[in-house]
């Protein structure tokens, strides 16, 4: 089929045009050879078969700074595949900007089509155009559109299925001294002077000065005022992400044990009932039930990117990151990751610098996500009788609360030295346009949402019910020579549980716990369980957790339980995570490093409590 | 003087820039319209570390890090 490719500088509406443009079924692979997205769509034409619409990574000149904008300069050189018509997008609300990159394209032999877009913003704001000068002057056709409210899109359909008809592939040859020539600053004035002469004859009208932009952003960056609209954002965020997506899950986790009754009546045999019922109904919930969250981090964090906020955001904690070795913006992947530590490695994307990404993924594992709470909780209360009081507080809250303390500051600290061990590529930048602010399109929304969903889903999903199969199956086998399922305490999770004795004695675990580390693999929480079968411990959630604490408290010296709760902070759970980290960063590197400092810093961390406490 | 010394709302012409010219940082400044003669505008500057900078060029907002305005020589325009 054939291809046409879009074209054009960030922040002009290029993506929002490309929704506009496809129907709602969008692919997503690489570039061949390089982690950068290439995003494409079917787009129908008036003139029969329609087209395949590739977003190329937005660039603002051939002169390019990241991989992205390499990639897309690749293809408009011709460097890969080029085997079709461009579409140019121009902002018709930033002209003086937005035409450097047209000079540059005509000047490598292109005669793209140019989507005039934001004109209901132009035309809001007084704005009048000459079409025709700006045709005549580039020798292209210029289709006014917005994607907002539709129009000009059925023309630039039209008029992209006329040039596909006539389209014929040419080699684009760059004089050898091209790449130099263009880094001139003397190369760039002349065509800021270019500019300048066509928008003379071009605008006849010019627009009145975006007012809102500059009323929000005397509030949004405002000295006192920003960081309060910033702390509330994040306040709203976090909020979100503990209590509203809660009822999703539990109805998720609802759904799918009704499920699991229902199929488990009709299935006699105990391992086929095990492996359908806890094995593969229960791995699919294991990657489903992070849906709300992710999706609710995601309609934040686009949301606020849509509206232009999210640049703000940046600006006014990139002082403060930036001593922590990030970038401002990794203010909400390390924020988000409290929740949920796979929405906060999904929410890396927002990193542009592939280093600065990494250092994000790696030391998310170490903030103390929603998971972990059932396990401190129940540890806690095993070793802080609830009355006991420093003043008005308990002790059992400033224990719960220096647990979230605690691993923030580690994670400052791990991000400082991996900011110094990681291989150091260039030096990641600020430097960065703030757009104006705009109103996001709830279709645009809802299209971004769909395709991370689909991304989670298919990609990390894979691996998460994969790896909880094997922790099913060493759970539950060997089986009893009845037939019927074996107990955890008999499983091979047992046998490797007393295998990991002479490690984890040092830190006072005994075979019991290490057997019920096991399927915390899975899933923190489930520890709680676990230790409930391990212990024999029966009875509905909430008379379990006090029973269990009481065993707990009897069974185990106050250094041991301190000593899970220390492994707890800081060891490579769960596995979703390191699944995500794979997904996301493209190599078993990253996972496995993450593991191996992890399990490192658990264990000597463990060790240290275990022996000042003993 | 250097563009984080910049009072705000006060124009400025750009003289020179400090940057190793293959860098993606120089071709950044290049990409938003840091070239010597343009003018610049600062507009904001984030409160308590004075780090980051806002300015205007050539009808844009540009947040750049301090470090980066340090690599900006700059002279009043009377």
């Amino acid at each position: 089929m054939n291809s046409v490719a879009l074209v054009g500088m960030p922040n002009v509406g290029k993506t929002a045009l490309f929704n506009a443009l496809t129907g709602s079924f969008q692919k997503v692979a690489n570039f061949p050879g390089v982690t950068v997205e290439k995003k494409m769509a079917h787009m129908s034409l008036p003139q029969g078969e329609g087209c395949e619409l590739v977003d190329l990574p937005g660039l603002y000149s051939l002169d390019v700074a990241t991989l992205d904008e390499k990639v897309a300069r690749d293809w408009l050189t011709g460097k890969i595949q080029n085997s079709g018509p461009l579409i140019l997008v121009l902002d018709s609300t930033h002209l003086q900007k937005s035409i450097y990159l047209l000079l540059q394209i005509l000047e490598l032999g292109h005669r793209p089509v140019i989507a005039l877009t934001q004109m209901d913003q132009s035309q809001k704001r007084g704005q009048i155009l000459n079409f025709e000068k700006l045709s005549q002057l580039s020798g292209c056709t210029v289709i006014p559109v917005s994607a907002i409210t539709g129009e000009g899109l059925p023309q630039l359909k039209e008029v992209v299925g006329q040039s596909l008809h006539h389209f014929e592939a040419k080699n684009i040859e760059i004089a050898p001294d091209y790449q130099k020539r263009i880094k001139n600053p003397l190369y760039v004035s002349e065509k800021f002077k270019t500019i300048d002469m066509w928008l003379k004859e071009v605008i006849q009208t010019p627009l009145r000065p975006d007012s809102l932009t500059a009323r929000l952003d005397s509030l949004a960056l405002h000295p006192i005022g920003g960081f309060f609209v910033l702390f509330g954002l994040l306040f709203l965020m976090f909020q979100a992400l503990f209590s509203w997506a809660g009822p999703a899950q539990d109805l998720i986790e609802a759904a799918l044990s009704f499920l699991g009754t229902q199929v488990g009546q009709l299935i006699t045999h105990p391992l086929l009932h095990s492996l359908i019922v806890d094995g593969i109904i229960g791995g699919v919930g294991g990657v489903i039930v992070f849906l709300p969250q992710i999706l609710l981090l995601f309609l934040f964090i686009q949301f606020l990117e849509d509206v232009g906020y999210l640049g703000r955001a940046a600006f006014l904690m990139d002082g403060f990151m930036r001593k922590l070795g990030l970038p401002g913006k990794a203010m909400i992947p390390l924020l988000s990751s409290h929740a949920c530590a796979i929405p906060g490695v999904l929410a890396t994307r927002i990193l542009e610098d592939r280093r600065e990404r990494l250092v994000a993924m790696m030391v998310i594992p170490l903030t103390t996500c929603s998971a972990r709470l059932p396990v401190f909780t129940l540890l806690i209360a095993a070793i802080i009788p609830s009355s006991a009081h420093l003043g008005p507080f308990s002790y059992q809250g400033i224990a719960m609360m220096s647990l979230y303390v605690f691993p923030m500051i580690s994670s400052i600290l791990v991000a400082a030295v991996l900011r110094k061990v990681m291989p150091h590529e260039a030096p990641s930048m600020l430097l960065m346009e703030l757009p104006p602010y705009r109103l996001p399109k709830l279709r645009h929304l809802a299209r971004t949402l769909m395709n991370k969903a689909q991304i989670f889903v298919s990609k990390a999903g894979k691996v998460i019910l994969l790896l909880s199969l094997v922790i099913w199956a060493l759970v539950s086998f060997p089986r009893h020579e009845n037939g019927s399922m074996g107990d955890i305490e008999h499983s091979y999770a047992a046998v490797i549980g007393k295998a990991f004795t002479p490690i984890f004695a040092p830190l006072g675990f005994d075979w019991k716990i290490n057997t019920a580390l096991v399927p915390a693999m899975g899933a923190r929480e489930v520890l709680v369980a676990a230790l409930s079968t391990v212990y024999a411990v029966e009875g509905d959630e909430e008379s379990q957790a006090s029973q269990l604490t009481s065993v707990l408290g009897t069974q185990y010296s106050l250094a041991t339980l301190a000593s899970l709760i220390v492994w707890f902070v800081f060891a490579p759970q769960c596995i979703s995570t390191i699944a995500v980290i794979k997904r996301e960063s493209g190599s078993w590197a990253a996972p496995l490093g993450m593991v191996a400092y992890t399990l490192v810093l658990a264990w000597v961390m463990a060790f240290l409590t275990y022996r000042i406490l003993l | 003087m250097t563009l984080n010394e910049a009072t705000l709302q006060q124009n400025y012409r750009i003289l020179s820039l400090t940057v190793d010219e293959d860098s993606p940082v120089a071709s950044r400044f290049r990409q938003l319209g840091f070239v010597p003669g343009m003018e610049v505008k600062c507009e904001a500057v984030a409160p308590i570390l004075k780090n980051p900078f806002l300015v205007r060029i050539r009808g844009i907002n540009v947040a750049l890090a301090k470090s980066e305005a340090l690599m900006i020589g700059i002279e009043e325009i009377k």
